[in-house]
């Protein structure tokens, strides 16, 4: 190749390069609204001029300076071509601030005005039985921590369910956007980390953290971890919210807790005395704060009750729910889609006669298994009778084996055999449910229900979509084991949350 | 080869591309995944409370949760019933009105009575003139009779009910009067486990009142001369 030709290869390169800059800059500049379109015309126009020049010979009609041998390429040459690209930039410029007319007499142009892209919503919100629906909108970047309590629950008393210990939640989209994800699981959100290392053997009285994830009071769990070592604290004095530091009661070190890898998790349920005695109470009724063998060290109360959560999206009073799916609480390890959930309710009807086969109730609260032995109390008349096929929560009638009955309406029906299985239940407590299904660690994914006791397993998963609603029971159970003195848990009171939380994409 | 001049501008060139794709690629980057999260905060779960007084006569109240803070709920500290002081002959009684009194919020789903201890004591003042026997036992005289000493359990407030020896309503009036009724009860009503059952209640607020009689048969057994029964009752409540 001679001098002349690399020097104009040099220089088509670099109008090639100017023209394709000038284009890509326009295309960026004008996608974020930083340009016009017709100023992104004028660029482009001058654009093509540039490219046009590029296609052109360099010297044409004129004699070129040829470069001796080994000197590098013209220098009068390149300022011509950059000359010319000013000109042309100008013209450009020209263009754009008002020489439109200066094309040629015909022109034809066609514009597609007002392009809009618009995000879409994904908002949820969340009644708790017939309240106002609480709008995540209504909290700080879409999350609402301060949603309504599902229980207010006092004066409960080992082994008796009674009606009021349930609720209803129901979450909705209420975003434009379909959620790939629905979550539940026990608040806070987050974990954070230790700041300050522990070492094993170590007496600790405090835990220097990065930022607490919720407020703590004194009494409350918090667990730190490493790696498949735990040790759990108790709070000695109540902390904020993002503290940095958190007096905990005096414990040795069980194992080595790094900073910066172990984390502290807040466990939420925990246990205070109550400081007054039911509304409704005769004056001079005692308090848990009266009381000296009630102790809220290791936040017992919490450890004892047992929570439930029953999905029944669909379900009305007379027509169970066929999604019934049982993601929280004891069930029956089949595909019922049942949690042993407790019932309380009353026959909605008399029932008189011999070869009775179904006891008309009010809308069942629980569920009722096949099998499971139904009590009947009136005053100090008492039948038990046996259920001959499942009944869901939602049911008005329980089928059962024949028998010869005589009961008024408003009699009490209970399943004895639900509320004894849960007395010997130690597993499905509110404890448990924080520390295995929290911020921080497993997190209860609720997938599509298709049927009862059946996720959906195959295609692509929307777990709430846009506009849609599931619905939850939740219900708490104070058990009666047998034999166990129970005296430590009177007047306390647990205080606990559930979150649910939904995302666009898994 | 390249002048340095042009290297320069390509380098600018090549800057100017970078950057237009970056600014392209940034609009597509605003697409971060979407969540929304809200709880169900502070609800709130409490248990009641089982708690009782005790009051003999007009005397001051024992509560249940007087006691020491192990195993909790248990105070057996509250007065006695009868003086160890008073000698009793043949043909006499002694009684003392208990009221229970729930204070607790939750009501007593069943009321129970119980005599945990009984022991045999020689009667202050009569040593050198005690008949050997036990009152807190059965004791027969000759003919195989009951002679012992005699226990019965009112209630008359806000029923009248025998709780014992009768088990009926109404005052106490035994079939079998002359029976070893406190003997009888100090042998096998002293556990919670056997406790005699006196019913549901009282609610909260609401109290039931007991007159315990203790008496000797005017056919006391000759062995039970200064001879003194010290025992306690022990009442016990469940939800």
């Amino acid at each position: 190749m001679t001098s002349e030709r690399r020097v104009r290869t040099t220089e088509t390169r670099l109008v090639v390069l100017a023209a394709t800059a000038v284009v890509s800059c326009l295309a960026a500049l004008t996608a974020s609204g930083e340009l016009t379109a017709r100023a992104a015309a004028a660029g482009a126009a001058a654009a093509a001029a540039l490219a046009g020049l590029a296609a052109a010979p360099t010297g044409a009609g004129r004699p070129s300076h040829r470069a001796p041998a080994g000197v590098i390429a013209a220098p009068r040459e390149l300022r011509t071509v950059k000359r010319l690209l000013l000109v042309v930039l100008a013209g450009g410029l020209a263009v754009y601030v008002g020489a439109g007319g200066t094309f040629a007499g015909f022109s034809a142009e066609t514009t597609n005005p007002g392009n809009a892209a618009a995000s879409g919503t994904l908002t949820m919100s969340n009644r708790v039985n017939s309240n106002t629906a609480c709008l995540s909108i209504n909290g700080t970047l879409n999350v609402n921590p301060s949603c309504d309590a599902a229980f207010a629950l006092t004066n409960l008393a080992p082994g008796v369910f009674k009606s009021t210990y349930t609720a209803t939640i129901t979450v909705t989209n209420t975003g434009s956007l379909d959620a790939q994800k629905l979550w539940l699981w026990a608040p806070p959100s987050s974990t954070t980390t230790l700041t300050t290392g522990i070492t094993s053997g170590q007496n600790v009285t405090s835990l220097s953290v990065a930022s607490l994830p919720a407020a703590v009071v004194a009494g409350q769990s918090i667990i730190v971890k490493s790696g498949l070592s735990s040790q759990t604290f108790a709070v000695a004095a109540p902390a904020a919210k993002g503290a940095t530091s958190v007096s905990v009661a005096a414990q040795t070190a069980t194992a080595n807790f790094p900073a910066g890898t172990s984390s502290v998790t807040v466990v939420d349920c925990y246990d205070q005395k109550t400081t007054s005695a039911p509304p409704g109470s005769p004056p001079g009724t005692t308090k848990g704060t009266d009381l000296t063998f009630n102790s809220t060290a290791g936040n017992p109360f919490c450890g004892t009750l047992l929570l439930y959560v029953q999905e029944i999206t669909g379900e009305s009073p007379g027509s169970p729910s066929t999604q019934n799916y049982c993601w929280v609480g004891a069930t029956y390890g089949d595909a019922s889609g049942m949690c042993r959930a407790p019932i309380a309710v009353t026959l909605s009807s008399a029932v008189n006669g011999a070869g009775v086969t179904s006891l008309p109730v009010t809308a069942l609260n629980g569920n009722v298994r096949s099998g499971d032995q139904i009590v009947l109390t009136n005053g100090t008349s008492q039948q038990t009778v046996t259920a001959s096929a499942n009944a869901y929560i939602g049911a008005t009638a329980i089928p059962i084996n024949a028998a010869n009955l005589n009961f008024p309406s408003g009699t009490s029906v209970i399943d004895q055999t639900t509320l004894g299985a849960l007395n010997a239940n130690t597993t499905d407590t509110i404890t448990n449910f924080d520390t295995l299904h929290n911020g921080g660690v497993g997190p209860i994914e609720l997938a599509p229900v298709v049927g009862n006791g059946t996720l959906q397993t195959s295609g692509p998963t929307v777990e709430l979509a846009a506009g849609a609603s599931r619905t939850f029971l939740v219900g708490v159970y104070f058990p009666l084991p047998t034999g166990i003195n129970q005296n430590g848990l009177q007047g306390l009171s647990s205080t606990f949350g559930l979150t649910w939380h939904i995302d666009q994409t898994g | 080869m390249r002048k340095p001049s042009t290297r320069t501008l390509r380098k600018i060139l090549l800057s100017l591309l970078a950057i237009g794709g970056a600014a392209s690629l940034s609009v597509s980057g605003t697409c971060a995944i979407l969540l929304s999260e809200e709880t169900n905060s502070g609800s709130t779960v409490a248990s009641g409370t089982l708690t009782f007084g005790d009051t003999v006569g007009s005397g001051t109240t024992c509560y249940t949760y007087g006691g020491p803070s192990s195993p909790g709920n248990v105070n057996g500290n509250c007065a006695a019933l009868l003086s160890g002081s008073t000698e009793y002959y043949p043909g006499d009684s002694a009684s003392a009105t208990v009221t229970i009194t729930n204070n607790g919020s939750l009501p007593i789903g069943d009321l129970s009575v119980y005599m945990p201890s009984c022991t045999v004591q020689t009667t202050p003042g009569a040593s050198g003139h005690t008949g050997g026997g036990d009152p807190c036992s059965t004791i027969t005289d000759g003919l195989g009779n009951p002679d012992g000493l005699l226990l019965s359990i009112q209630e008359t407030s806000p029923t009248s009910y025998c709780w014992y020896p009768d088990g009926a309503p109404g005052a106490c009036s035994p079939s079998f009067p002359q029976n070893d009724w406190f003997g009888i009860f100090a042998q096998y009503v002293n556990t919670a486990p056997t406790a005699l059952d006196l019913g549901p209640g009282p609610g909260p607020g609401q109290s039931r009142t007991f007159t315990i009689t203790v008496a000797l048969p005017a056919n006391a057994d000759p062995r039970l001369q200064g001879e003194q029964a010290l025992f306690s009752l022990a009442w016990h409540a469940t939800t």
